[in-house]
């Protein structure tokens, strides 16, 4: 019995698909996507260790930015192996305003974490930038209006740190700042442009 | 019943096509398919702004921005007869392809919340009766009866005639709008001085730009700013008076900005906050970049410059020779400045309320930086100083001193007259130049002249085809402007109004004031929303068709640009099905003032000879708003705003007026000859800038041909007094409301209460002296041992407060029923300085409630720009706080839900001459809640 180049390779799929699926389960963790972490997170790996799933910070939430991990919803497709259960953040959705409960407080979702997951972090400017590195944002210049010829700057007025981590250039052009930027995503909520032309990425 | 099928089929809801449709819809269905499920949140909301599908061709429309008085070319884009889209109009002279958020997000909020119907109160208030309705206050579907519009309009006609014939036509009023086409404002115009021989007319451009206006009359006879905004390219000196400019007016902002980034002149903000108008042009160039913190001190400080540059820059001074050849009254002013305004003395006589912020040297650095700029304007024949002032110079009780004071220093070191200099009024709608063309307002007529000017009364009369001395009858009565017209009400001298295209929310002292008023009166409102705050006080309410919508008409923005707004002919609900009983404010005023009209003996057939002649697919007849435009443009012949111009290019060439004005991408008027028409008008005005011989327009338009020198005064001596009879006004009804009496309660004693219009003296004074209305209990403020419980215990006011906007938001209708715009400022917010908030232990983020001596609103507290409450962003001095009042009804408009009302607590007090109300210097306490 003789196949043909195509039969051969329709016959293989189904061999290369177990294959690689057995090679995505046998990969580094390293190569899983790593979302982006409520703040004060430790590194994915560390994290990942040391979260036990418990919900809390997603409790403590006010805005509801922290949501759980499920592969099986919509919009979790990027949930890796052993993600699942996680808190993370989809900052178009809801972003995190790094919210304290009254002056004095560290931000709430670090407060309440019993593992050390999420590291306390003071609700001072110089502990946010310290201990928060949610990701950093970054800007299409294809498709954003300041640099396409209007002027908007809606995204450095929503930033905690306006004029600084990202602030108004020339016909309010965003800039970031990736050192000072702690990716909360505040500038990716509020893009007017669909898709958004500001965007958080992981770290 | 054909009409209906056609529409049914085509607005069947389809999020998939509308998706392909839409002109976000590239963006927005890669988004979509990102997050499947349309869990993104913005992309939904962003479809709620329009959920139907829209068919047909696509074509584009041009027309000027609906929003502020940039007046920005745009382009709306148009499936079949529904708006899709906005894009910024490359050709356009004025944004050169560039437009801000409000602009590009202009097409959301219009299929949104519609007014579908004729609504009338089921329990009006009726002024022939003496009966008050119980329902005022409410919206709700039950309060009223749906009847059909012809059915409307005749009952609404049938009771404003009665009043009329009973009380005589003076009481029956109107507010108009800067947002109406001018056509309109012209059908207002005739409909309330021709037609009714009304004189209480006005518009809401009172609280927008009559200082300026008044200004201009008082200084250069005309109410005609001189300026272009291609001067900003050629300016040496540019500086911004009240006037937050990078978010109130963005694309003249970036333009300044461009222009000192190139060539690196130096600018100065005036402004009590820390505004990012400020720190835009600091990131620029730090060292060019100078700040008044200044919360009244403007006419002082300007006063100073003059100073100064007399005294130490004599060359920068025109010569006595040109000052008297051209103005009267300068050597007064020259006296007056250098005997009583050095800088020394204004700063010491400013202590009490700017505390020092202003310093010797910044006044003198300044006044240099002027003189430098002037010298070199002249040498070169190009260039100077650029004056800008926004809203907030021009909403003070001595509004129409501020603008006198920039002119008088413009006069003196003449910059005017050329290219590249002068001083510039930013109006902050965007037509409400033509309301003031239009003379929509009470004592004026069309084209800059008054309701006294009795040949013009004959002209106009003649022009809007009335019987002859119909306007002098108008002309027999008072001037009464808005504020005053309120006091009239609650007085019983005025008994109906009209509210056409504006909200009552934008005026001062709504609870003891401004709502009684109109639960009293019979009000006749015109509105395009459902929940409109207008509604709450309507007992006839008319569905109207908005921008975009229209059948074209004019606008004009602060250069003197006339420019088209196109539209589709038609209006629709949120889900697409077309609003039958919706007509254009224009073709809604003619109608009244026909069915008015011949109620009252009126030949109304040659009055109002306009045809219905456009005709849309669904059968609805309008009004060609080219036929009032024509006559408009016959009228104006002979004055300053003479545009006959455009009438021999369309006997000669045979292109119509509007297309005219789309070709040249805008008319600045005035255009009086052929020539000066077909290249767009007029850039520059005065001293030989329009060049043409022997018109009689082109000198300054007092009757001698000069301009006038004002000196204004600022002296703080009978400060305390003076600010505390005011603050007695509106307090004892204020203190009754918070108690929570009933409206009819309020109404009894609103009408008890002390007007002022029966204190004139006490206005003209504040005046004279340029005062605050309110005076905050600033001894209080310095004792660093009280609290706040404390201020609400001893029932004292510590703060200042003043009111103006926030960026992402224009007025208190449109931008907050966009979906793009209302998801960025979602709560009204309270900025405090960060000592202040440390000492009263005040939060940031924390819910406080603002309260005044006539009412309170809630609101966020925002400390610093690194607030968490966004988008608050200014840095406010010590003592002074900031709400802004375009999120006044964003929570809800009705009453029972409103929290963020902020005009409850502002102050009625208003310019003598320009009528205009004092928003930015209130006394206010912050009570925490709890």
């Amino acid at each position: 019995m003789r196949w043909t180049r195509r039969e051969a390779l329709k016959n293989l799929l189904p061999l290369l698909a177990v294959l690689s699926g057995a090679f995505a389960f046998l990969r580094p963790t390293k190569a899983r996507a790593v979302p982006i972490r409520p703040p004060g997170a430790l590194k994915e790996d560390d994290f990942l260790a040391k979260c036990i799933r418990c919900s809390k910070c997603v409790e403590a939430c006010l805005d509801r930015a922290i949501i759980v991990m499920n592969p099986r919803l919509e919009g979790h497709e990027q949930a890796g192996f052993g993600q699942a259960g996680t808190p993370f953040i989809r900052p178009r959705q809801k972003a995190c305003t790094l919210c304290q409960s009254s002056a004095g407080d560290s931000l709430r979702c670090t407060e309440v974490c019993p593992t050390g997951a999420l590291t306390l972090v003071a609700k001072t400017p110089e502990s946010i930038q310290k201990h928060v590195a949610m990701g950093r944002a970054r800007v299409n210049k294809d498709i954003c209006y300041s640099f396409t010829g209007s002027s908007c700057g809606v995204c450095v007025r929503a930033c905690p740190f306006e004029g600084r981590a990202l602030r108004a250039g020339h016909f309010e052009t965003p800039i970031v700042d990736p050192e000072l930027c702690v990716g909360c995503g505040l500038c990716e909520r509020v893009c007017i442009r669909y898709p958004q032309a500001i965007e958080v990425v992981p770290v | 019943m054909e009409n209906k099928k056609e529409t049914d089929e085509t607005l069947q809801v389809d999020r998939r096509d509308f998706l392909k449709a839409s002109a976000a819809g590239a963006g927005a269905v890669m988004a979509s398919k990102m997050f499947p499920g349309g869990e993104l949140v913005t992309t939904a909301q962003a479809m709620e702004a329009m959920s139907f599908k829209a068919d047909g061709p696509k074509k584009e429309l041009l027309a000027q921005c609906p929003y502020c008085g940039v007046g920005c070319g745009t382009v709306i884009q148009v499936q079949g007869d529904t708006i899709v889209g906005m894009v910024p109009d490359k050709d356009h002279p004025t944004n050169k392809g560039v437009q801000c958020i409000k602009g590009l997000n202009a097409n959301e909020p219009i299929y949104k919340d519609r007014l579908k119907y004729c609504l009338v109160r089921k329990d009006m208030s009726d002024p022939l009766t003496g009966h008050v309705s119980a329902t005022k206050g409410r919206f709700d579907d039950d309060v009223f009866d749906k009847v059909p519009l012809h059915e409307a309009e005749e009952m609404a006609a049938e009771k404003v005639a009665q009043l009329i014939k009973k009380f005589g036509g003076n009481s029956v009023g109107l507010n108009g709008s800067g947002q109406l086409t001018m056509e309109a404002q012209w059908i207002e115009n005739l409909l309330m001085k021709g037609v009714i021989a009304s004189n209480s007319i006005e518009a809401n451009a009172r609280m927008c730009m009559t200082s300026a206006a008044t200004g201009y009359f008082a200084t250069y006879g005309s109410d005609t700013p001189p300026t272009s905004y291609d001067d900003i390219e050629e300016a040496d000196f540019i500086s911004f008076w009240g006037h937050n400019a990078r978010e109130s007016h963005p694309v003249l902002f970036w333009r300044v900005a461009d222009h000192k980034r190139s060539k690196g002149i130096s600018t100065l903000v005036s402004d009590p906050r820390r505004t990012n108008t400020v720190t835009g042009l600091e990131d620029i160039d730090p060292r060019t970049s100078y700040h008044f913190q200044t919360l009244n001190g403007d006419i002082s400080y300007l006063n100073a410059i003059a100073h100064v540059i007399v005294t130490k820059y004599p060359q920068a001074v025109m010569s006595e020779a040109w000052l008297d050849k051209h103005t009267n009254n300068w050597r007064e002013y020259v006296e007056g400045v250098k005997a009583r305004y050095s800088p020394r003395q204004v700063v010491e006589n400013l202590k009490l309320l700017d505390r020092g912020r202003v310093k010797v040297e910044d006044i003198e650095r300044i006044a240099k930086l002027w003189a430098e700029a002037s010298i070199k304007g002249r040498e070169r024949g190009r260039g100077g100083v650029l004056t800008f002032w926004g809203i907030g110079y021009n909403q003070m009780l001595h509004g129409q001193h501020n603008t006198i004071s920039i002119v008088n220093l413009h006069l003196l070191t003449g910059n005017l007259g050329r290219p590249g200099c002068g001083s510039h009024s930013q109006t902050g709608q965007p037509n409400a130049m033509s309301e003031r063309l239009m003379g929509g307002l009470t004592g004026r007529l069309p084209f800059n002249k008054g309701l006294d000017n009795k040949d013009w009364r004959a002209w106009i009369n003649q022009k809007w085809r009335l019987p002859e001395g119909r306007l002098d009858v108008t002309a027999q009565y008072a001037n009464s402007m808005i504020i005053p017209m309120m006091e009239r009400a609650l007085k019983g001298d005025l008994k109906a109004m009209f509210w056409m295209y504006t909200t009552h929310v934008h005026m001062p002292d709504l609870e003891t004031l401004v709502r009684p008023a109109l639960t009293k009166m019979f009000v006749v409102v015109q509105d395009i929303y459902r929940h409109a705050p207008n509604l709450l006080y309507g007992d006839f309410i008319f569905p109207a068709i908005t921008w975009g919508e229209w059948t074209g008409g004019i606008y004009i923005q602060s250069e003197r640009r006339l420019f088209v707004v196109d539209g589709v002919c038609v209006a629709k609900d949120d889900m697409g099905k077309v609003i039958m009983e919706a007509r254009p404010d224009m073709d809604l005023a003619i109608d009244k003032a026909k069915l008015i009209g011949k109620k009252l003996g009126l030949d109304m057939d040659k009055i109002l000879p306009y045809k219905k002649t456009i005709v849309n697919k669904y059968g609805q007849k309008f009004y060609d708003p080219e036929d009032v435009f024509r006559d408009i443009v016959k009228a104006s012949k002979g004055s300053d705003a003479d545009l006959t111009g455009m009438l021999e290019v369309e006997e000669r060439d045979g292109t119509g007026l509007y297309e005219q004005i789309r070709r040249l991408r805008g008319v600045q008027w005035p255009a009086p000859t052929y020539e000066n028409a077909k290249k767009g008008g007029t850039p520059r005005r005065y001293l030989g800038q329009e060049k043409w011989e022997g018109k009689p327009y082109g000198a300054f338009a007092h009757a001698d041909g000069k301009a006038k020198f004002k000196l204004c005064e600022q002296s703080y001596t009978t400060l305390k007094e003076t600010s505390a009879k005011f603050m007695a006004i509106g307090e004892s009804v204020g203190k009754l409301k918070k108690q929570g009496a009933t409206s009819q309660e309020v109404l009894a004693a609103a009408e008890k209460q002390t007007f002022l219009v029966d204190n004139m003296a006490l206005l003209t004074h504040a005046r004279d002296n340029a005062l605050v209305p309110e005076l905050p209990d600033l001894d209080f403020y310095d004792d660093t041992g009280k609290t706040l419980e404390d201020a609400k215990k001893e029932d004292r006011y510590p703060f200042w407060l003043g009111l103006g906007i926030v960026y992402e938001h224009f007025h208190t209708a449109k931008t907050i029923r966009g979906a793009t715009t209302l998801r960025l400022v979602p709560e009204q917010y309270i900025e405090v300085n960060k000592n202040d908030a440390a000492r009263y232990g005040l939060e940031d983020g924390e819910r406080v409630r603002i309260v005044t001596r006539r009412g309170s609103y809630e609101a966020r507290v925002s400390v610093g720009t690194d607030s968490m409450v966004k988008p608050a962003r200014c840095e406010v001095p010590e003592g002074y706080t900031f709400s802004p009042w375009n999120l006044s009804v964003a929570d809800s408009a009705d009453p029972f839900k409103n929290r963020w009302l902020v005009n409850a607590v502002s102050h009625r007090a208003w310019d003598p001459v320009s009528g205009q109300a004092d928003y930015k210097k209130l006394a206010a306490r912050i009570e925490k809640i709890v």
